[in-house]
């Protein structure tokens, strides 16, 4: 599905899927801001889902893989879809992790990846953090 | 003696295949059945919770049905209420974000209109005046003959809209304004670096045709004109760029002067060669790449 329709659709409808609902500023809504958490001393990807598990989704796929590789930036960044706000999840990390629930998420697919981007920029930590704030906060 | 074990396997079976059509439906006609009004407003909520009663053939509402000097809740049963959940406008009037009882003194020639901070009142318990209250003096109109009271948006605008109220032939039009959730404002010195022609190149779907970008500061704000515009259609010519922090901007779009949409999925990011502007990505909410574009020269 090409033109428009195609392009709308994908904001649009995958959003849906995520938010239950339609209307602009649905990622808006469901942003939970806070501060981010600091890297665990340490921290490694092992519990981070394998790339079996991802139904062959190549995107998806390469999002985990970027998370495998930079387990110790993605700890010490926060999610704000929500799942920060849940028991057991420490940081953008978790959303990787056992079950995995960064599959259904734009927005842990989409700090993930900016937070990777910048990082292979040569950006800090801390020029990452801010970034993340400013697109998904 | 006659044999009655046929008969009475027969009452058994009715008994056991019977008993669980046996528990009634619990009663749920209204005569003023409850309806919710929610809508949108960039980003601002409006919600009334009403019963809606009906004329049901009788031609006199006002003056009668509800008698002159009443303080009557436009709806029935529970008082009416209208919840918003930012600080709004409402008839030039400022409303706090919250949740009121909506109740109008009607009088033969102008009504009161009444917004009291309970809302939880029954349409007996009519609100005595009192400072919390936001209350105004206006004149009813009139319209076609509305059988069931209603409340809907008749007009939306972006910045707010016409939250109606009829019944019979009564109807009463509020304007309600909200807070906008987006600048349009940017400074010409912080533009300066990204004016000039650029082109745009699709990165998904089947659209891979390139639109021409006319970067401008004009009315105060970073203005581009598309040609073509974005999928061809109109309203997708003239994008304004809104800061968002340095090299990044949400897209948004103007029809008429006015914000007709704006893309806040969408991140709109100038990477720079020798500190100046000179590629830009525009990526969706996962950063993956909708377009690419380049400056001219």
């Amino acid at each position: 599905m090409g033109g428009r329709r195609g392009f709308l659709a994908s904001v649009g409808a995958a959003l849906a899927a995520m938010a239950g609902g339609p209307g602009r500023g649905w990622a808006r809504a469901l942003v939970r801001r806070g501060p981010h958490p600091e890297p665990r001393p340490g921290i490694t990807a092992e519990r981070v889902l394998p790339p079996e598990a991802l139904g062959g989704d190549a995107d998806l796929i390469a999002t985990f893989d970027k998370v495998r590789r930079l387990p110790g930036v993605m700890d010490g960044i926060r999610c704000h879809c929500g799942c920060a706000d849940l028991p057991g999840f420490y940081s953008l990390l978790s959303c990787y992790e056992d079950a995995g629930m960064a599959r259904h998420c734009q927005i842990c697919q989409g700090e993930a990846n900016l937070s990777a981007r910048l990082h292979d920029a040569g950006r800090s930590l801390a020029e990452i953090r801010e970034a993340i704030d400013a697109r998904y906060g | 003696m006659t044999d009655s074990t046929p008969l009475r396997r027969a009452v058994l079976a009715i008994c056991v295949f019977t008993t669980p059509l046996a528990t009634p439906l619990a009663a749920q006609v209204k005569a003023s059945e409850p309806a919710v009004l929610s809508q949108t407003v960039d980003g601002t909520r409006f919600t009334i919770e009403y019963s809606r009663p009906r004329a049901r053939g009788r031609d006199t509402l006002f003056g009668k049905v509800v008698p002159w000097g009443e303080v009557w809740t436009p709806g029935a049963n529970m008082a009416t209420t209208l919840e918003v959940s930012n600080d709004v406008t409402i008839e030039g009037r400022p409303l706090r974000k919250g949740k009121y009882s909506l109740w109008m003194q009607v009088q033969p020639g102008d009504w009161t209109m009444v917004i009291d901070t309970n809302p939880k009142l029954y349409h007996t318990q009519h609100p005595k005046e009192d400072p919390s209250q936001l209350r105004w003096t206006f004149t009813p109109g009139t319209g076609p003959f509305t059988d069931v009271l209603t409340w809907e948006f008749e007009r939306l605008r972006v910045d707010g809209g016409t939250l109606v109220m009829r019944w019979g032939t009564v109807r009463v039009p509020l304007e309600v304004k909200v807070p906008p959730s987006y600048t349009l404002a940017f400074d010409a010195a912080a533009a300066a670096p990204y004016l000039g022609t650029w082109v745009l190149t699709p990165q998904m779907g089947d659209d891979t045709a390139s639109t021409r970008l006319e970067v401008a500061h004009r009315d105060g704000m970073m203005v581009a004109t598309l040609d073509p515009p974005l999928f061809g259609a109109p309203e997708y010519r003239t994008m304004v760029f809104l800061p968002k922090r340095a090299d990044w901007f949400t897209p948004a779009y103007l029809v008429d002067g006015e914000v007709y949409e704006i893309w806040d999925e969408v991140l709109v990011e100038f990477e720079r060669s020798g500190g100046r502007p000179t590629t830009m990505t525009m990526r969706g909410l996962k950063d993956e790449v909708y377009g690419r574009g380049r400056r001219l020269p």
